[in-house]
């Protein structure tokens, strides 16, 4: 059960229990109880709405930060304070040329460059910062920024 | 001046889908469980191998037996899932779709008059094109009825598993007992596996790996069902080389070959689509057990299809009407579309047909819209 659901939800976070109890032959009391051990046990983080924010008023960077690994912690203590900003919606420890890839969003140029140049970059561990603004988004979280959705089959076929 | 036609064509009559189509056609909001066809579409990485062939100006006539390279993908294929090795040289025919292959297969065996044994209910196309190849299809439902049917005209026995429109399969003991028939009276048996990789419950046999039986077997196949490629028409013949080399000798005056496009994109469906396939497969079987489940509730008695994405249901056990009432009632008052059982027959005008070839939320809402008719 615990599969089928996860990848029901992944789909569509929308799903009501009560379908969910259907399509996966439970009870709704159980697929509640199931999802509540699945958020408390952090196997499921949260559920988020993926919008389309082309052409609106919004400005994401993305930001590769080189950081200074500390004895002990690791990469961990400059990621987890980095993370707390609402101001970064991703960050990833990842491998090559800098160490964690984040992703900003804010109102305004002007406001993204201040939260990374006054927050992040003056950061204690932080030895730079690259800023790339993101100019057009085609495919987030799986899914394709305007694609037409419809059947297109004949309605009754042998 | 009215045109004198085909005289074993006028005696053939329209096909029952195609008049229920035309009755749905006309509405709209109609959630349709009447498709027989993947509701998804091919998967993107076979769409863009069809795109780059297109650009790179493949636009030409192919090999009549299909390109040898993906003569030599179906061959790997057939032989790493279902276990039987063909030659890509002699034994493997590329046609467009599993309907022209059953086509040529039947025209290249039967004489007039010859008969071939056919299981009821079973897909729409098979009894049509035998009679086409002047041949007399004898209709059986249990294996248990072959021999008694069989006469000195016997060529061959037609199998379609799992089926279109019952979605049942055959298990292994029931091949071996039609395997034993075969050989004892020497037939054909044209085994069409188009659903074959849609299975659900245990592996799928194909017919020809029976011990012997690989020498006396057509295998009718293709990629519509497996890759959701229905449109680009492409099917095979697995087969031994004088038949491969007869069909082909039809399919090269008629069809001449298959689409050159949809044969690049299927060398790619076969080369690296194995997850994609898998993930359709889970998605119907999720969809078939909600479906048998919310039909069992509902008071129906229905056994869980082995494979394709079909449900063949008796409607008139359960409220008394036929097949074709029920289906356009159930049309009528909650636009919900399903196919009367008499398309496949009419002995199975009790039945009715229904496709879960669409999304689970489609189907949560059909089944509610169903349980609200059989309420009032």
């Amino acid at each position: 059960m615990k599969q089928k659901l996860l990848a029901l939800l992944k789909k569509d976070p929308r799903v009501s229990a009560k379908s969910l109890a259907k399509i996966l032959g439970s009870t709704e009391k159980k697929v509640e109880a199931e999802i509540q051990k699945l958020l408390q046990s952090g196997e499921i983080v949260g559920f988020a709405t993926v919008l389309n924010s082309n052409g609106k008023d919004e400005i994401t960077a993305m930001v590769e930060v080189k950081v200074t690994t500390q004895r002990g912690r690791g990469f961990d203590e400059v990621a987890e304070r980095i993370a707390k900003f609402p101001e970064v919606v991703n960050l990833f420890l990842i491998s090559g040329s800098h160490d964690l890839n984040i992703l900003v969003r804010g109102k305004s140029l002007a406001e993204v460059a201040n939260f990374i140049n006054r927050k992040v970059a003056v950061l204690e561990n932080v030895n730079g910062t690259t800023t790339h603004f993101l100019l057009k988004k085609y495919k987030e979280d799986g899914l394709i920024f305007g694609e037409k959705m419809g059947d297109k089959r004949l309605k009754v076929s042998a | 001046m009215k045109i004198p036609l085909n005289r074993i064509l006028e005696t053939i009559p329209p096909s029952g889908i195609r008049k229920f189509f035309e009755i749905v056609a006309e509405r709209k909001d109609v959630i349709s469980l009447s498709v027989g066809e993947p509701d998804f579409d091919a998967p993107w990485r076979v769409r863009e191998a069809a795109i780059a062939a297109l650009e790179s100006g493949e636009t030409h006539y192919t090999p009549n037996k299909g390109y040898f390279e993906l003569r030599t993908e179906i061959v790997k294929y057939f032989s790493r899932k279902f276990g039987v090795n063909y030659s890509a040289e002699d034994e493997v025919l590329v046609g467009n779709g599993a309907s022209e292959i059953f086509d040529i297969v039947v025209r290249s065996i039967l004489n007039p008059g010859d008969e071939v044994i056919l299981f009821m209910p079973s897909y729409v196309m098979y009894a049509p094109l035998v009679q086409l190849a002047a041949g007399v299809p004898i209709f059986v439902k249990q294996i248990s009825e072959i021999q008694k049917k069989i006469s000195p005209r016997t060529k061959a026995i037609i199998l379609g598993y799992p089926s279109n429109p019952t979605g049942t399969t055959f298990q292994k003991s029931e091949l071996q007992k039609i395997a034993k028939i075969a050989e004892r009276n020497n037939l054909l048996v044209i085994s069409d596996e188009i659903y074959a990789e849609l299975t659900y419950e245990g592996r799928h046999t194909t017919f020809a790996s029976l011990p012997k039986m690989k020498a006396r077997t057509a295998t009718v196949s293709g990629f519509s069902k497996t890759f959701a490629f229905t449109g680009l028409r492409l099917g095979y013949l697995l087969a031994p080389a004088d038949l491969t080399a007869a069909a082909n000798k039809i399919h090269q005056y008629s069809a001449l070959c298959a689409n050159s496009i949809s044969q690049i994109a299927a060398i790619e469906a076969l080369r690296n689509c194995d997850s994609e396939v898998e993930k359709m497969r889970l998605e119907y079987k999720m969809r078939r057990d909600f479906c048998v489940r919310e039909l069992k509730k509902m008071g129906f008695q229905i056994q869980k299809p082995a494979g394709a994405f079909y449900l063949f249901l008796n409607v008139c056990k359960k409220t008394g009407l036929t097949g074709e009432e029920f289906a356009l009632e159930l049309l009528e008052k909650e636009e919900v579309a399903v196919v009367p059982g008499s398309a496949f027959g009419a002995e199975f005008s009790d039945f009715v047909r229904i496709s879960f070839a669409t999304s689970l939320q489609n189907l949560e809402i059909a089944f509610e819209k169903i349980e609200h008719f059989l309420k009032n």
